[in-house]
C-alpha cells in the first residue's frame, strides 16, 4: 500500500479525479482516493471534516472531501455479514425477482439475503471486489444518512474535536491507513466465470450515500481487469432499468450480435390440480421444475 | 479418438453420470439390425475435439481448444447427448458420436447462465434441444438456483419462450463489455 504525498502538497491546483494508484501490478489491495466534484466541476484540495456534533451536514454541492477508500480483490476480505448489511443498505437482493416486504411508511424493502447461500455464492465466484472506507468518512460524506447507518456510526463516533487542517488529515490517513480491519464495507461486486470463454457480473453495489464518486466504476473496472488478465473478454451483465446507464458508462453496451437476454420464469402450465407439478421458490417467483418426459420423440428414420 | 479428460465427478454437485436407460433413452432399430440409442449424460463426459467438430457442423465460429476445455471444466453442469450405434456382427465396436450439448455456469446458489446449446443438424427438430435445456433447468432448480438466464440469438428466442423463458423480464437487459482501444 503506497500513498503518493505529491498529490497532497499541490494544495492550490485542481486535482484530477483518480489520483493515486498503487505501483505493484500483482496487488490484491490498493488505496485509492475518490472525491465528489464541486459545483463548478473543478475539484479543490481543501478538506472539510464533519464534526460529530453537527446536526446539519453541509449540502453535497459544497462538499469537496477527498476520501481514501481501500479496494480489495482478496476474497477473505469479504465478510458475509457485512455484505448482507450492505445489501440491505442498498435495498438489493440476490434474487432477480425479489420478495418485497412492507417496512412501514410506504417503503418496500427486499428480504434479507440467506447468509448460507451467500457464502456459497461467494465461494463460487471467480472475482470478488470489495471497497472499504473509514466510518468517519462515511459519516462525512452522508448528506442524508439512513437511520440504519446512523445507528452503526453512533457506536463508532469519537467525541474529540478535529481541526480543519487539510494536510494534517491526509497525514492521519498515512499513519492510520484504511484497511479492511478498521473500516466499513461500502462497495462490492462479483463475477462468475468459466475461466475459459465467458463471465457474468453480479451484485455491483455502493452505499447510497457514497455514490457519484466513481466507486462503482472503480469496482467494475477492477472486475474487468481481473477477467481480462485471465484472457476472458466475453463479459456480460444483466442490468435492471436503473443500472443500464451506469454500465454504459463502464463501457457496456447492447450485444453486438443482437442477442436477447432471457430468464426462466415459467410458474405453471397446467390448471389441473391433479398434475404433480414441482415448483421451486426464487424470490417472489414460484418456478416450475420441468417434468421428466417418458420417452423422447424419435421420428427420423436413419439411412443405413 | 482423442480424449481430453474432464472432471466427471465433482464433489457435492450433480456431476454423476446419468445414462438414462429407462426414460431418457430412445432406441431406433434399422432394417439391417443396427440399433441406435441416444444417451444423455450430465457428468461432463465430453471430448473437446468432438465438441469442436460439432460446433463446426452447426456453423459456429472456431474457438480455441484450450479455452473450450477450460470453459467445460469450470462449468457448473455440462449436459451431453451421444448417439450410440450398435451393429450386429461388430460386437464391441459401437459407434459413439456427440450429437448435442448444453452447459451452464453458476455461482451454485443464486445465478446461472446457460451457454452453448447445440444439437447436430441431423438430429434437430426432435425435441433433443428441449430435453437438454430442461435437464439443465431441472438440475439448477433442484439446487434452488433460481436466476436462470441465457442470451438468445434472434432466431431462437421463440424456442426458448416455448421452454418457459421470458425476454427482458422486468426490464432486465443483457449488456456486454466493449473494450475501448
Amino acid at each position: 500500500m503506497e500513498i503518493s504525498a505529491a498529490a497532497a502538497t499541490s494544495a492550490a491546483a485542481a486535482v484530477p479525479m483518480h489520483i493515486v494508484e498503487g505501483h505493484t501490478t500483482k496487488k490484491t489491495m490498493e488505496l485509492k482516493w475518490v472525491s465528489r466534484r464541486s459545483r463548478g466541476g473543478k475539484i479543490q484540495m481543501e478538506k472539510t471534516m464533519k464534526m460529530p456534533s453537527e446536526s446539519k451536514p453541509k449540502a453535497p454541492e459544497t462538499l469537496q472531501a477527498l476520501v481514501p477508500v481501500f479496494i480489495s480483490t482478496n476474497p477473505s476480505h469479504v465478510n458475509p455479514d457485512d455484505l448482507s448489511d450492505l445489501f440491505i443498505a442498498c435495498n438489493l437482493s440476490c434474487h432477480r425477482f425479489p420478495n418485497y416486504v412492507d417496512a412501514g411508511g410506504g417503503r418496500c424493502v427486499v428480504e434479507a439475503v440467506d447468509l448460507h447461500k451467500l457464502r456459497v455464492a461467494l465461494s463460487h465466484s471467480s472475482v470478488l471486489v470489495s471497497v472499504f472506507c473509514k466510518p468517519n468518512d462515511v459519516i462525512g460524506c452522508s448528506s442524508s444518512s439512513s437511520s440504519f447507518l446512523k445507528e452503526k456510526q453512533q457506536q463508532q463516533q469519537q467525541q474529540k474535536k478535529k481541526k480543519i487542517v487539510g494536510f494534517g488529515e491526509l497525514l492521519q490517513n498515512v499513519v492510520m491507513p484504511v484497511t479492511p480491519l478498521n473500516s466499513q464495507l461500502i462497495g462490492f461486486g462479483r463475477a462468475v466465470s468459466d475461466l475459459g470463454l465467458t463471465a457474468s457480473i453480479y451484485d455491483v453495489m455502493v452505499l447510497p450515500s457514497l455514490r457519484g464518486m466513481g466507486i462503482g466504476r472503480m469496482i467494475v473496472k477492477r472486475i474487468i481487469r481481473m477477467l481480462t488478465s485471465r484472457d476472458i473478454y466475453d463479459i456480460a451483465a444483466l442490468c435492471s432499468e436503473n443500472e443500464r446507464s451506469f454500465f454504459k458508462v463502464c463501457g457496456f453496451g447492447d450485444d453486438i450480435l443482437g442477442s436477447t437476454a432471457m430468464m426462466y420464469t415459467r410458474s405453471s402450465v397446467s390448471t389441473n390440480p391433479q398434475d404433480n407439478q414441482i415448483v421451486k421458490r426464487a424470490g417472489r417467483k414460484l418456478l416450475l421444475v420441468p417434468p421428466l418426459s417418458k420417452t423422447l420423440p424419435y421420428s427420423k428414420t436413419m439411412k443405413s | 479418438m482423442h480424449t481430453c479428460p474432464l472432471s466427471a465427478y465433482k464433489q457435492g454437485e450433480c456431476g454423476r453420470i446419468s445414462v438414462g436407460i429407462l426414460n431418457n433413452n430412445t432406441t431406433q432399430t434399422e432394417p439391417d439390425g443396427t440399433v441406435e440409442e441416444i444417451l444423455f449424460s450430465s457428468g461432463g463426459d465430453i471430448d473437446v475435439y468432438d465438441l469442436q467438430a460439432l460446433c463446426d457442423k452447426v456453423g459456429w465460429p472456431r474457438r480455441s481448444l484450450s479455452k473450450l476445455a477450460a470453459a467445460l471444466k469450470n462449468s457448473y453442469m455440462v449436459a451431453t447427448l451421444h448417439s450410440l450405434r450398435k451393429s450386429p456382427g461388430s460386437e464391441g465396436n459401437d459407434q459413439k458420436k456427440l450429437i448435442g450439448m448444453a452447459r451452464a455456469t453458476s455461482d451454485h446458489a443464486f445465478n446461472a447462465t446457460i451457454w452453448d446449446v447445440l444439437v447436430d443438424p441431423g438430429y434437430q427438430g426432435q425435441g433433443l434441444g428441449k430435453a437438454l435445456v430442461e435437464k439443465l433447468i431441472r438440475a439448477l432448480l433442484q439446487r434452488d438456483i433460481g436466476n436462470i438466464s441465457l442470451f438468445a440469438d434472434s432466431q431462437v428466442v421463440e424456442f426458448y419462450q416455448n421452454l418457459g423463458f421470458e425476454p427482458d423480464p422486468v426490464g432486465i437487459k443483457g449488456m456486454f463489455w466493449y473494450p475501448k482501444y
